[in-house]
């Protein structure tokens, strides 16, 4: 094959190729890993890196920050031990919250890719493992109660896995077998990979994977320029205040735009927090803000590293966004998940049209444990409650679907079939999402009582609780989230509390923010709305200034 | 009725299509096949339907009355959910839960773009009511039904116009009681309602998935039942003795009954018949590993096929709000036969993306306006005018010469999309639509058997359809595969199937636990039900209850898992004491299954089942074709030459033109070489060898 870089037939076979490369090696972790976390939540990524440590492909499966963040964690990775003193068979490692995605449970393997002994690119993989020790509440002061934490290591050398290393981790995690498990299927993923990119170049003749980068990282920066240049030029700025663990804290950016440049600083934000782990590495507020900006910009395009290079991310040391060490960050998505409302909020005054509202996230989890389930073994469950997503021009938010996660619950009948809990009801709060001309999607009510004949022990993680989801361009904010006991008593809702027999807990999902004033939605949506029982007569005539029918 | 057939009767089949209408006469006996196909008459089926069965039975000699059986596949049930022409309907829940269809799977199916459209669900909420009653995971009754509130729910949805009702109550999977009492109910006190209760259509644990596969076939149920019916009645008064029978996605054909009880069943009637027709050519030319390429006009499909059997699921999904994405339709409990499909026809629109790049689909041209060389107004460049370009097809042979084909028209196109743009010549555009094109049949080709475990290299590609036969030899090239099949008559590949397919029933129940805890005789007794029930359904449609086999799988999965995968189950012992041995031998059986999928199996200890399956067919009705397609021979094998591009690497290439329909079986050669149908032409490699097997189909080593 004759390789011309400038040829948009070649790059377009190449990338794909590269891109099937890795997807490839993410089947392998998937079929490899023990951990039900890459599985079933798709919580892992899978890199193809240059000889620079420059993103060439990112697996299609997977979560969409890892494919920012592992070519930043594998230069990262390279400047603790430098490529120079790389040999085949080497295999890198970390799970530092401070190089990887903000939190221990995320294990980052990188492998050189040599061919004809010389390096030719490397192959990066990261997945949620299954344990790291530690405590499992997200109630910690320091890092160091969250888990066993290893710095970039060589895992192997030459080919020989260090066995001291592996014994440490042995030793320091609940389900070993589980997270060596895991381990091994992160290194047989970038074995594939390392594999099959030698296979390419040998069918392709191409030996050097750095004209490929750049012209490709090259492309898609020019598109998001692109994108960035159609927002008028300004500065922009938003405070967003979330519920916090002890106390509310307050996340604010400034985002500057000129030209094809954007910068963001996050001047402004409340400090780390201790306790409690929501606290927010750099790596990951980064990734966070340019995922947010994908989404508002140009969904669309296919994309690599070559986005993150318009854009300057800043944000304090010692800031909640930018956590230093050793501050908790196990929970780190409780505050991350504000960052796209923070990135959309501040654009709505450059660019309302293209926004969203505030979503109801992040994602309320209730986990639920006790000595007997239906087989007599203990259990624990984690119950999710989705939220509204937030409108944005021209629609409303879909109810209860999760947004910036993509998690949402299991069926009903299948948490009944697994643990001995009966979910009375699952249902739409009407009036819960912000209205607005565009309406916000709806959180739900979710009741859940204890089956058991004995006491078991429901534990919260919840926000948006005094703080709701906010509207857009006059749009009203989305109810708040809530939690009772037996409907009514109070339960903390970052915290823990105990179900008697028959107890139930009453969870409240909030909505999503509403889009334009409500008195603009148009009088055959607010008919469907009142038809389909999202919004009551009572709302309509209140809050819409509908004539009483 | 009978859906067994003796070694010398005639079988039919007929494939209503989206554009065409396809038929396909068998004379078993003698292994003759004829084939046929007509424009679908979309205002009525039927009239494309009948005069292309008489069309065909004229040409073969028969009468109506000489058909031992008409069997049909059709796009009704799809074109009724995707264009929203189905009844109206509404849905009845348990009390608490009248939110399971808007809520969905509460996910996402594009990461990125919160603008992402989800179909609406067929049952507003304005049109689902809710009943007092609950039954347990275990199927203990918790709250007994309360009939007034199912009756209120009934009045009030008759009152609202409702022709048709789906009921899914909780757990019903496992209990059906109360699901019943509101069937009969309805039955009785509002005989104008058609009902469909979850328990019959699909017993299986997840309720918003058996919500939507109820809701779906209530929505399609009386206008299936009527279009049965008068099919029947006019094929009775043209002579025709049987009653009409009809394909089921699981690739097998069924009576009328079933499907007018479980229409939803007729979804993948059409591809399901094609690819069922790919395994019975894998079967016949004893090919282990078989991959089923087709490419149509809009779209391309791959199909796994092992020992004759292609790989099946038990979920699909159907009105896509965007075609080619997983999660973005309503999904529906069902078994089918597994179709990859790729947004990549011969129809599809090559263009430069965002980024400058070369992509090719998902639009695609359609039949109209059609590719630029069509001349009916399309000015995009398409894959088929690519191949006219590169010199793959010829402008004067197309459709055997009844369509012309505007070279110039391709030549300005592809010049003025992709050329110009790309600063490349004519031919080098064209390539690069050739190659991209590709690309993405060998993509979706390499994630499947990732996804899968397979080695595709180990595979034989069998092609079909219009675009596949000319796009193949570099498809396979790419995946390594060594050896291409190219059938006799894959230009109505889905009515051969029809004529070919064995009848077969599944039938599915969830019951949920640990393996270890499990009570086996329940499970024996639950297979003993289906089986019997299974062997009514084939017997009463005409099957010989000694000539059924029967097939048992579980769904298993490691405890906290979120999907399980299928174990066959077949030879063992359920209905003994020995539950050790069963355990033991359900576990062997799942942990070989696991490693065979993802590697190897995990050392933990707790499983869980969660849905029993039976799978029962009856025999295979014969399929010996003869060698000859009758009435389609061509005095001479060798036409032309033509010159024609095959890539950088050979550049142009004179090329052998030959008529397949002048090749004799044991005849061979060297590529490069193009072997023209009337559908299509068969391209093969510069440095690939050809050969005609003993039943005229064509085989290509690479």
């Amino acid at each position: 094959m004759q390789i011309s870089l400038d040829d948009p037939v070649t790059l377009e076979i190449l990338w794909e190729r590269c891109i099937s490369i890795v997807d490839e090696a993410a089947h392998t972790l998937v079929r490899a890993a023990f951990s039900t976390v890459a599985r079933e939540s798709n919580d892992f990524g899978c890199a193809l890196c240059d000889s620079d440590g420059t993103g060439i492909g990112y697996t299609t499966r997977g979560t969409p920050r890892m494919g920012i963040i592992l070519p930043r964690t594998i230069r990262a990775i390279l400047e603790r031990i430098p490529p120079q003193t790389l040999q085949p068979g080497d295999v890198l490692f970390t799970n530092d919250p401070w190089f990887g995605s903000g939190h221990l449970p995320d294990f980052y393997i990188t492998m050189p890719i040599f061919r004809a002994g010389r390096l030719v690119g490397f192959a990066g993989a990261c997945s949620h493992v299954a344990d790291v020790g530690g405590s499992t509440v997200p109630d910690a002061r320091q890092v160091y109660e969250e888990g066993i934490c290893f710095p970039p290591v060589k895992l192997f050398r030459a080919g020989e896995p260090d066995a001291m290393l592996f014994a440490i981790l042995e030793k320091n995690v609940r389900v070993s077998e589980q997270v060596i498990g895991d381990l091994n299927a992160l290194i047989a993923s970038c074995r594939t990979s390392a594999s099959e990119l030698v296979r390419l170049m040998d069918e392709t003749g191409i030996d050097d994977w750095r004209p490929l980068s750049r012209a490709l990282n090259a492309r898609t920066e020019a598109v998001f320029r692109r994108a960035i240049e159609k927002i008028p030029d300004g500065t922009y700025s938003s405070t967003v205040e979330a519920d916090g663990f002890k106390s509310p804290v307050t996340l604010q950016c400034t985002i500057k735009v000129s030209g094809s440049e954007i910068e963001i600083d996050c001047a402004g934000t409340s400090p780390q927090v201790s306790p409690g782990g929501i606290n927010v590495v750099y790596n990951f507020t980064h990734s966070a803000f340019i995922y947010a900006l994908k989404c508002i910009l140009d969904p669309h395009t296919p994309y690599n590293e070559g986005i993150t290079r318009p854009v300057n991310v800043f944000a304090p040391p010692g800031c909640i966004l930018n956590a230093q060490f050793p501050a908790p960050v196990f929970a780190r998505n409780q505050t991350a998940h504000y960052i796209p409302t923070l990135t959309m909020d501040a654009m709505s005054k450059a660019i309302p049209e293209r926004v969203m509202a505030a979503c109801g996230s992040p994602t309320n989890r209730t986990v639920f444990a006790g000595a007997h389930g239906h087989d007599g073994r203990p259990f624990s469950f984690m119950m999710i409650s989705s939220g509204g997503m937030g409108a944005c021009d021209g629609k409303d938010g879909y109810s209860c679907t999760p947004y910036p996660s993509n998690s949402g619950s299991p069926p009903v009948e299948v948490i009944e079939s697994v643990v001995p809990l009966t979910i009375k009801r699952k249902a739409l709060r009407a009036d819960s999402g912000g209205a607005g001309e565009f309406r916000g999607g709806l959180g739900i009510e979710l009741v859940v009582e204890n089956s058991t004949g004995e006491v078991i022990t429901a534990s919260s993680r919840m926000d948006r609780v005094t703080h709701p989801p906010r509207g857009l361009s006059g749009g009203g904010d989305a109810d708040t989230a809530g939690i009772w006991l037996d409907g009514v008593k109070a339960f903390p809702p970052k915290g823990r509390g105990e179900l008697g027999p028959g107890q139930f807990l009453k969870i409240h999902s909030p909505g999503g923010g509403g889009f334009g004033p409500p008195q603009q939605r148009s009088p055959a949506k607010l008919k469907k709305d009142l038809v389909e029982g999202l919004v009551t007569e009572q709302a309509a005539r209140k809050i819409y200034g509908a004539e009483s029918q | 009725m009978s859906t067994n057939t003796n070694t010398g009767d005639i079988v039919l089949g007929v494939d209503i299509g989206g554009t065409f209408t396809d038929f396909a006469l068998l004379k078993q006996a003698s292994g003759e096949l004829y084939i046929g196909k007509q424009l679908t008459t979309p205002d009525d089926p039927g009239r494309a339907f009948l005069e292309g069965v008489g069309e065909l039975c004229k040409r073969a000699g028969v009468a109506y009355a000489d058909l031992a059986r008409i069997s049909h596949a059709t796009t009704l049930v799809t074109n009724a959910i995707i264009e929203r022409k189905g009844c109206v309907t509404g849905l009845i829940m348990t009390e608490g839960f009248r939110d399971v269809l808007v809520m969905g799977r509460e996910s996402r199916y594009d990461h990125y773009d919160y603008r992402f459209e989800r179909p609406d669900p067929i049952v507003p909420r304005s049109l689902t009511r809710e009943v007092s009653e609950r039954m347990a995971w275990n199927g203990e009754v918790l709250q007994t039904i309360d009939l007034d509130s199912a009756r209120r729910a009934l009045t009030e949805l008759a009152a609202a116009g409702v022709a048709s009702v789906a009921v899914c109550l909780l757990h019903a999977y496992r209990n059906a009681a109360h699901e019943q009492v509101i069937r009969d109910l309805a039955a009785r006190e509002f005989p104008q309602i058609d009902c469909t209760i979850s328990s019959e259509v699909a017993p299986e644990l997840r309720e918003y998935e058996r919500a939507s596969t109820t809701v779906l076939n209530a929505y399609v149920r009386p206008g299936v039942k009527n279009y049965l019916s008068q099919l029947d009645a006019v094929l009775a008064a043209r002579g025709y003795r049987k009653h009409v029978h009809v394909m089921l996605s699981n690739g097998g054909i069924s009576s009328v009954d079933i499907a007018q009880q479980i229409p939803i069943q007729l979804i993948e009637s059409g591809p399901a018949a094609g690819a069922l027709a790919a395994a019975r050519y894998a079967e016949l030319l004893g090919i282990e590993h078989a991959l089923a390429f087709d490419m149509g006009g809009t779209t391309a499909k791959l199909c796994c096929i092992e020992n004759g059997q292609p790989f099946h699921a038990n979920i699909f999904e159907t009105a896509r709000a965007m075609r080619f994405r997983r999660g973005s339709g309503l999904p529906v409990l069902i078994p089918v036969i597994e179709l990859i499909e790729i947004g990549a026809g011969g129809g599809s629109i090559a263009h430069i993306d965002t980024l400058g790049l070369l992509k090719v689909g998902p639009h695609s041209a359609g039949a109209a306006p059609g590719p630029a060389a069509y001349g009916r107004g399309g000015t995009k460049p398409t894959v088929t005018d690519a191949d006219l370009v590169l010199g793959f097809v010829d402008p004067a042979g197309f459709l055997g010469g009844d369509m012309t084909l505007d070279a110039a028209a391709a030549k300005n196109a592809i010049d003025e999309s992709v050329g110009v743009p790309l600063a490349k010549t004519t031919v080098e555009a064209a390539w690069g639509i050739f190659a991209v094109v590709n690309e993405a049949m060998v993509a979706a080709g390499k994630r499947y058997a990732a996804e899968r475990a397979l080695d595709i290299r180990t595979f034989t590609l069998i092609t079909f359809g219009g675009a596949a036969p000319i796009h193949a030899w570099q498809v396979a090239k790419i995946l390594g595969i060594r050896r291409i099949v190219y059938p006799l008559g894959a230009g109505a590949t889905s009515a051969v199937g029809l004529c070919i397919a064995p009848p077969v029933i599944n039938l599915s129940r969830s019951y949920v636990g640990p393996l270890d805890v499990l009570d086996w005789s329940r499970v024996g007794a639950m297979y003993a039900e289906m089986e019997a029930r299974a062997n009514a359904m084939l017997e009463a449609a005409g099957a010989r209850i000694d000539e059924i086999t029967i097939e048992r799988s579980v769904d298993i999965r490691y405890s906290g898992q979120g999907y399980e995968i299928e174990v066959p189950v077949s030879g063992i012992d359920f209905t003994g004491g020995d539950r050790a041995a069963a355990l033991q031998q359900v576990t062997a059986r799942f942990e070989t299954a696991y490693a065979r999928q993802f590697g190897r199996a995990l050392s933990i200890a707790a499983t869980e089942a969660i849905t029993w399956r039976v799978r029962a067919a009856g025999k295979k009705p014969p399929f010996n074709l003869s060698p000859q397609l009758p009435g389609k021979i061509d005095a001479t094998a060798r036409k032309a030459s033509r010159r024609v591009y095959f890539g950088p690497q050979h550049g142009h290439v004179d090329c052998a033109v030959y008529s397949r329909y002048g090749l004799t079986p044991g005849e061979s050669g060297a590529g490069p070489a193009l072997i023209e149908e009337r559908e299509t032409t068969v391209v093969i490699a510069p440095d690939a060898k050809w050969s005609v097997d003993a039943y005229s189909n064509l085989v290509v080593d690479l």
